[in-house]
């Protein structure tokens, strides 16, 4: 591996939202929970991770800090490990080594040399780590038998016990933010693709994370509806949600990303500003990549 | 051929009251059967996908033991042979100025205990028929277990569980005929009855098999509504209003095409009555 990226980050450090503050013009960021002031500890250390699912390895030594605020855009041909990377951040996949830290909470960590002792957070510890963390699915997965309000509404009544009301409240700002305030009442199966997974957007935020994950939120869209929800992750990013995105949308990437992040075989090849590594790709993997997408 | 029309067309028409109070004897021991079985079954399903391997056991050993043997078995072990071992006696139970006999008792619970093996192995296909991502979804919100299930999960499965589980409400409101073998007057041992004291055979089993008849009828028309209703609920979207749907039940159109619900595996079931 040619290219480590311990600490490789230092340099945006300097963009780290908390030393800027909220954004006051954004009239609702009220609905993104801002970072606390610790600029010097990473949101997400992900340390020399492995992880193997039925003998075959998916990520090889994969080590990423986020800083608070930023956006780190994932890129790499099919069978990278990007999707896999960012499972493991909140949990979905149990990791075969290494240490995944979100907010200072430990959301796995395993010791190869400890032997089979893996230890994923149990259940609740594990949920309150989750309840920083949205999640964005690259097939939306919204809960079909209920209306968008509904499923934005539903998980902070359930989990975070709001009231019916405030929950209700809630969500309609956020379908107001996403651009969908006429659609609370309809059911999933007559939403656009692009109205789904606004209303998936939505929905994650309702939680009021700090990280958001975002897995090919684009990849099950029709051409004509990418546009509608890069733009709502394009606000997002504005108001300084830290986030990381996995996606084949170059433009995006280009234009939002704080780090742009390269993946291969389950190894990080290269990272770096987006400008810096789309005009000067220094891995061979990258401009391999890069030459049959560009 | 012997045929009293007027014997037929009066006990079809103007059913004695011993007859009327036999159907309705049918129905809600079917009804009181079916909703403990229902609860019972999502229990068992629920021991079918847990992680403990004890209670996985559990729940298979009882599946295998109940669907293993007939009704008419089990309903007898359980109200005479129980009482004859001495373990357990039923006894009527009386609540108020209502009385709930021994051998009611007995027969919705052997109903119960033998229709959830059933309705478990559907639930449990139910539940492992909604798409994974919904898992996923409900676990990345942070929400628990239980939560998942009841409020995502089996309200999505039931709407595979529909078709299978309105068949098993179908066979046990037939069913229920076997429980004249320990002496539930019940539609078909009334019916013995009429036969054995005006030698009208043929004539009053035949309306008994028109009052099961519509008794299914009813409720093919009730499982159809359910599930036109469970369609707009998963935004399914149905396309048709309840006369299209009324038409449907008569000829099957669209059922054709639907995706095939739930596998249900229909063992052999008890054919002939305890007569």
């Amino acid at each position: 591996m040619p290219f480590t990226n311990q600490r490789s980050i230092a340099t945006l450090e300097a963009n780290d939202p908390s030393t800027s503050g909220e954004s006051p013009s954004m009239s609702d960021s009220s609905d993104i929970a801002t970072a606390p002031a610790s600029p010097t500890s990473h949101l997400v250390e992900i340390e020399n991770v492995y992880l193997e699912l039925g003998g075959v390895k998916i990520l090889d030594s994969v080590s990423l800090n986020v800083s608070r605020g930023e956006v780190v855009v994932l890129v790499g041909p099919s069978g990278a490990g990007k999707t896999s990377l960012l499972r493991t951040v909140n949990g979905l996949n149990p990791i075969t080594s290494g240490s995944v830290e979100v907010d200072g909470i430990e959301v796995q960590q395993r010791d190869e040399a400890a032997g089979t002792t893996q230890r994923k957070l149990k259940g609740p510890q594990l949920r309150s780590a989750r309840k920083e963390i949205g999640f964005v699915f690259q097939h939306f997965n919204l809960f079909p038998h209920l209306t968008a309000l509904d499923n934005i509404a539903h998980a902070p009544r359930k989990v975070l016990g709001l009231s019916k009301e405030e929950a209700r409240e809630r969500g309609l700002q956020l379908l107001e933010r996403v651009g969908l305030e006429n659609r609370a009442h309809t059911k999933p199966s007559r939403l656009s693709g692009g109205q789904k997974q606004r209303v998936a957007i939505a929905r994650a935020l309702a939680m009021r994370p700090r990280l958001m994950l975002f897995d090919e939120p684009t990849s099950a869209l029709d051409p004509e509806m990418v546009g509608e929800v890069l733009d709502v992750m394009r606000e997002l990013a504005q108001d300084q949600m830290t986030m990381m995105v996995v996606t084949h949308e170059m433009g995006f990437a280009r234009e939002v990303a704080d780090r742009l992040v390269v993946m291969a075989d389950g190894h990080i090849v290269e990272e770096g500003r987006p400008a810096d590594v789309f005009s000067n790709p220094k891995h061979e993997r990258t401009k391999a990549f890069f030459s049959r997408i560009l | 051929m012997t045929f009293d029309w007027a014997f037929f067309w009066d006990h079809l028409l103007t059913p004695h009251p011993d007859f009327v109070t036999g159907l309705w004897r049918t129905i809600w021991i079917s009804i009181a059967s079916m909703v403990l079985a229902l609860v019972l079954g999502v229990v068992i399903a629920l021991f079918l996908r847990s992680n403990n391997i004890f209670l996985r056991s559990i729940g298979n050993i009882y599946i295998w033991v109940i669907r293993g043997t007939p009704l008419l078995v089990q309903l007898v072990i359980v109200y005479s042979g129980f009482a004859a071992a001495g373990i357990y006696r039923f006894s009527d139970i009386s609540v108020g100025a209502i009385t709930l006999q021994a051998v009611i008792q007995a027969a919705i619970v052997t109903l119960t205990i033998h229709e959830s093996s059933y309705i478990a192995e559907i639930v449990r296909s139910g539940i492992s028929g909604v798409d994974q991502g919904q898992f996923e979804a409900s676990e990345v919100l942070a929400m628990k277990p239980g939560q998942t299930m009841l409020s995502i999960i089996l309200p999505q499965a039931v709407r595979t569980m529909v078709p299978p589980l309105g068949n098993i409400f179908n066979q046990l409101m037939k069913e229920t005929s076997i429980l004249s073998i320990i002496g539930v007057s019940e539609m078909f041992l009334v019916a013995q009855g009429f036969s054995a004291s005006t030698f009208r055979t043929f004539e009053i089993f035949l309306v008994a098999a028109i009052y099961y008849l519509a008794l299914t009828t009813v409720w093919t028309v009730i499982q159809g509504w359910i599930e036109y209703r469970l369609d707009k609920y998963m935004g399914i979207d149905p396309q048709q209003g309840v006369i299209a749907w009324i038409r449907e039940l008569i000829v099957p159109r669209r059922r054709r095409n639907r995706p095939v619900p739930t596998e249900v595996e229909s063992a052999p079931r008890l054919a002939t009555t305890g007569a």
